[in-house]
């Protein structure tokens, strides 16, 4: 291309503000080091993950839902239904059955919720506020609002069982390889900087692995969960037309992209992924708890906006949403370390969340 | 909101903070009885037609007891029979001493209901007269009269190619006033390798008339379409990019591109169904060839595909949703202004491509508001006014008078 004057003009270059969401994480994670002896301990950081794992996967959810620029309320509560759905039925029809009688609750659910927001026009905070209020309400009344406990021993090893750590090497193997693999295909395309973070993040979970003997079964779900939701968002044509209708619907609907489909599908996977964490939080605690997961859709939320996620859709990754699903965890637990109350930390987590939108407009200005 | 509040929003009568809901609807009440027509005050403005809710906004006006009111294109939203009721206020205005500007580009109604007449023509002053020494004719020939420029390419001999498209008794219904025809009993048809105009002023439907061809059963029309002679019809815009279609609509930024994402996204935005692999994956090497070439082939100013188009000039800008277009590979291209907004250089470039796909056997049509890029660029001319087709005019036939003469549905 022949050196004109307006192309010099547009630059592109690794820009900071891009990365707010991880630059935070880190600062963080120095301050925890200092604050607390005990916090970089493998045993503690095994605990935050775990105590990330399941509720951070409804956040995966609820990026693809915000990407389109809608919102999902209902994920808490869909999530407890799971668990409930799983606790009352795994005794009647067995495990799998029972698991898989929650998903499909809760893909007709996210169903349901899609077709409200394309074929009745109901704003999607009104009608995921109402699924909010009616699952919950299912789940109080259909148990009594007492947990059913749950006795299936490999139902509940879901909850604690370890995945020795041979197989966590090889899953970590194929995931560096893949990774290493896409670096090389993608020509001079992305940045060295990306994949020196990505194999460091991979070296530092191969010492966890080695330094406790192998992984959580849940955290290697979260792992999982998060990869298959960046490969459709990244790589996929669905991703694609995910960001498409957030980013400008009229657009995207003249470029033939089929926007109710979109819309619904997302609602279907946020919901799924709700039904998944209620599972594995009912095969945790052995029970299924009809007030699990009460408000734990802002959780998710909060999340996915100080992960860079534009509320008004279109914008961001889920790399941000991971990222800020371990800013909240990092963040209690220190907190906790500290001996700060539970009560205190809900005021740094809102503290954190306004922050965090205000450092992000404020930077892209 | 109510009739009532929506009159008085910016001076709601109060005592002391709380609103005289009595007092303002007996207010409301005697504006809307002195113009002699027929609203409830307490109807919530939803639910009016939108002649009425017109009648509304001028009543809300006059609340104010201005000295002077602008009605700006104040009748392109209503039928004729709504336009009449304007024109009775108007006139009862008129009589209590109210100074109006009407602006508008619909002839008969300067006869209708205007003394005096001002033309502007591309921002500049042309002239003012009372309008009893004026005809038709006068006003038309104050609003044309420019030269066409070295912008464009020079035309071959028409030759009439194979059918490619026929339109017959096509009509269009309005979006907000659904018993409204935006386009009435249209017909035309498009050949192989001609770029076909289409022209006519704001409000005479040449919009509305591609666009339900081009989105189908999502806008309400009826007719028949046929397809090189096949009859067909169009359930989606999927369907049409399927059927090889395909339109560059008038606004870039609202309806053609994701201004937040990148632009190799963007030109791949209409092909993503076509250029995957692994059912669903996008092949991100096939993506950027695509890319590269289009931005290679329509010489868009960037030194990477991977910028944001929202950093692009608007005629580059303009290049990609183009090339996103052209990527679909269309035998059909329609193009809705494709020059608001852009400078002279790209805009000649853009008139040596079009005319250059139709030498490779792409039908074009051209819709625009602009005298001079039809006349330009077209082979034929099809006039729209008021939702119909007034006139069709070949290339050596047409000249500005005529096309104004069409449009504004005047005689000389």
């Amino acid at each position: 291309m022949s050196g004109n004057e307006s192309e010099n003009t547009i630059k592109k270059k690794f820009q900071i503000k891009n990365y707010m969401a991880q630059i935070a994480l880190v600062i963080l994670i120095v301050i925890s080091a200092f604050l607390s002896k005990t916090f970089l301990l493998p045993n503690n950081i095994i605990n935050i993950m775990k105590q990330i794992s399941p509720t951070g996967l409804m956040a995966f959810g609820m990026t693809c839902v915000i990407l389109t620029g809608g919102i999902d309320l209902s994920v808490g509560s869909v999530m407890a239904v799971a668990g409930i759905i799983v606790a009352q039925t795994i005794g009647l029809i067995g495990l799998v059955p029972s698991i898989l009688l929650a998903f499909l609750f809760a893909l007709v659910t996210g169903l349901i919720f899609g077709m409200m927001i394309t074929k009745l026009n109901v704003p999607p905070f009104i009608a995921t506020l109402a699924g909010m209020n009616i699952w919950r309400g299912v789940a109080l009344v259909k148990t009594g609002a007492a947990a059913i406990p749950i006795v299936d021993p490999v139902f509940n090893s879901l909850g604690t069982a370890k995945v020795p750590a041979l197989i966590c090497y090889v899953v970590i193997a194929v995931l560096a390889v893949l990774i290493i693999l896409n670096y090389l295909r993608g020509q001079k395309k992305q940045s060295p900087i990306m994949l020196v973070l990505s194999l460091a993040i991979i070296a530092i979970v191969i010492w966890l692995v080695a330094s406790v003997n192998g992984l959580n079964i849940q955290i290697i779900i979260f792992l999982c969960a998060f990869c298959v939701v960046f490969f459709v968002l990244e790589k996929t044509v669905f991703g694609r037309q995910v960001y498409a209708v957030g980013g400008n619907l009229d657009a995207a609907r003249l470029s033939g992209i089929k926007v109710n489909k979109v819309l619904s599908i997302v609602y279907m996977i946020s919901a799924f992924c709700a039904a998944l964490c209620g599972v594995l939080t009912a095969a945790r605690l052995g029970s299924g708890v009809p007030q699990a997961g009460q408000a734990g859709e802002m959780d998710d939320i909060a999340a996915t906006v100080i992960g860079g996620v534009s509320m008004t859709g279109g914008v961001g990754r889920v790399t941000g949403t991971i990222v800020g699903i371990f800013l909240i965890g990092v963040l209690n637990n220190l907190l906790t370390l500290l001996g700060v109350s539970s009560d205190m930390q809900l005021i740094f987590k809102g503290a954190i969340v306004a922050g965090a939108v205000i450092l992000d407009t404020y930077v892209k200005k | 909101m109510t009739v009532a509040e929506n009159i008085f929003l910016s001076q709601m009568p109060h005592n002391y903070g709380i609103v005289n809901y009595n007092k303002m609807r007996e207010k409301a009440l005697a504006m809307i009885k002195e113009l002699e027509i027929e609203i409830n005050p307490d109807a919530v403005i939803r639910d009016l037609t939108v002649s009425k809710r017109q009648i509304v906004e001028i009543i809300k006006g006059l609340s104010k007891n201005p000295q002077v009111l602008i009605f700006d294109e104040a009748t392109s939203s209503l039928t004729e029979s709504e336009v009449e009721i304007l024109f009775g206020i108007i006139k009862k205005l008129k009589e209590k001493k109210v100074t109006m500007i009407f602006v508008t580009h619909k002839l008969d109604e300067i006869f209708e209901c205007c003394d005096h007449v001002v033309i502007l023509k591309d921002g500049k002053f042309i002239l003012e007269k009372p309008v009893q020494e004026m005809v038709k004719a006068d006003i038309i020939r104050g609003m044309v009269g420019r030269e066409l420029s070295e912008l464009y390419p020079p035309k071959q001999k028409y030759e009439c190619g194979e059918e490619v498209l026929r339109v017959e008794d096509w009509t269009v219904y309005d979006g907000v006033n659904k018993e409204k025809e935006v386009v009435k009993n249209v017909a035309f048809e498009l050949h192989a390798g001609e770029i076909l105009g289409i022209y006519g002023l704001v409000g005479a439907g040449r919009t509305e008339l591609i666009q339900s061809i081009f989105e189908g059963k999502e806008i309400k029309s009826k007719g028949r379409l046929y397809l090189k002679k096949q009859e067909f019809q169009i359930r989606n815009v999927a369907d049409a990019i399927e059927k090889k279609m395909a339109l560059v609509t008038e606004d870039r930024k609202k309806t053609g591109l994701v201004l937040c994402m990148n632009i190799k996204n963007n030109i791949a935005l209409a092909s993503l169904n076509s250029r995957t692999i692994l059912k669903g994956a996008v092949d991100q090497d096939k993506e950027n060839k695509a890319a590269d070439d289009t931005i290679a082939q329509l010489k868009v100013k960037v030194p990477s595909s991977s910028y944001l188009v929202s950093q692009l000039s608007g005629g580059n800008q303009q290049k990609v949703v183009l090339g996103k277009w052209l990527l679909t590979q269309p035998e059909i291209l329609i193009l809705d202004e494709p020059t608001r907004g852009i400078d002279v250089g790209t805009k000649a470039e853009i008139y040596r491509m079009l005319r250059e796909f139709a030498k490779n056997g792409m039908s074009v049509i051209v819709v625009s508001g602009e005298m001079p890029e039809i006349l330009g660029i077209s082979d034929r001319i099809l006039v729209m006014q008021e939702g119909k087709i007034t006139g069709t005019l070949y290339a050596e036939e047409a000249s500005e008078i005529l096309l104004a003469q069409y449009a504004l549905g005047g005689t000389t």
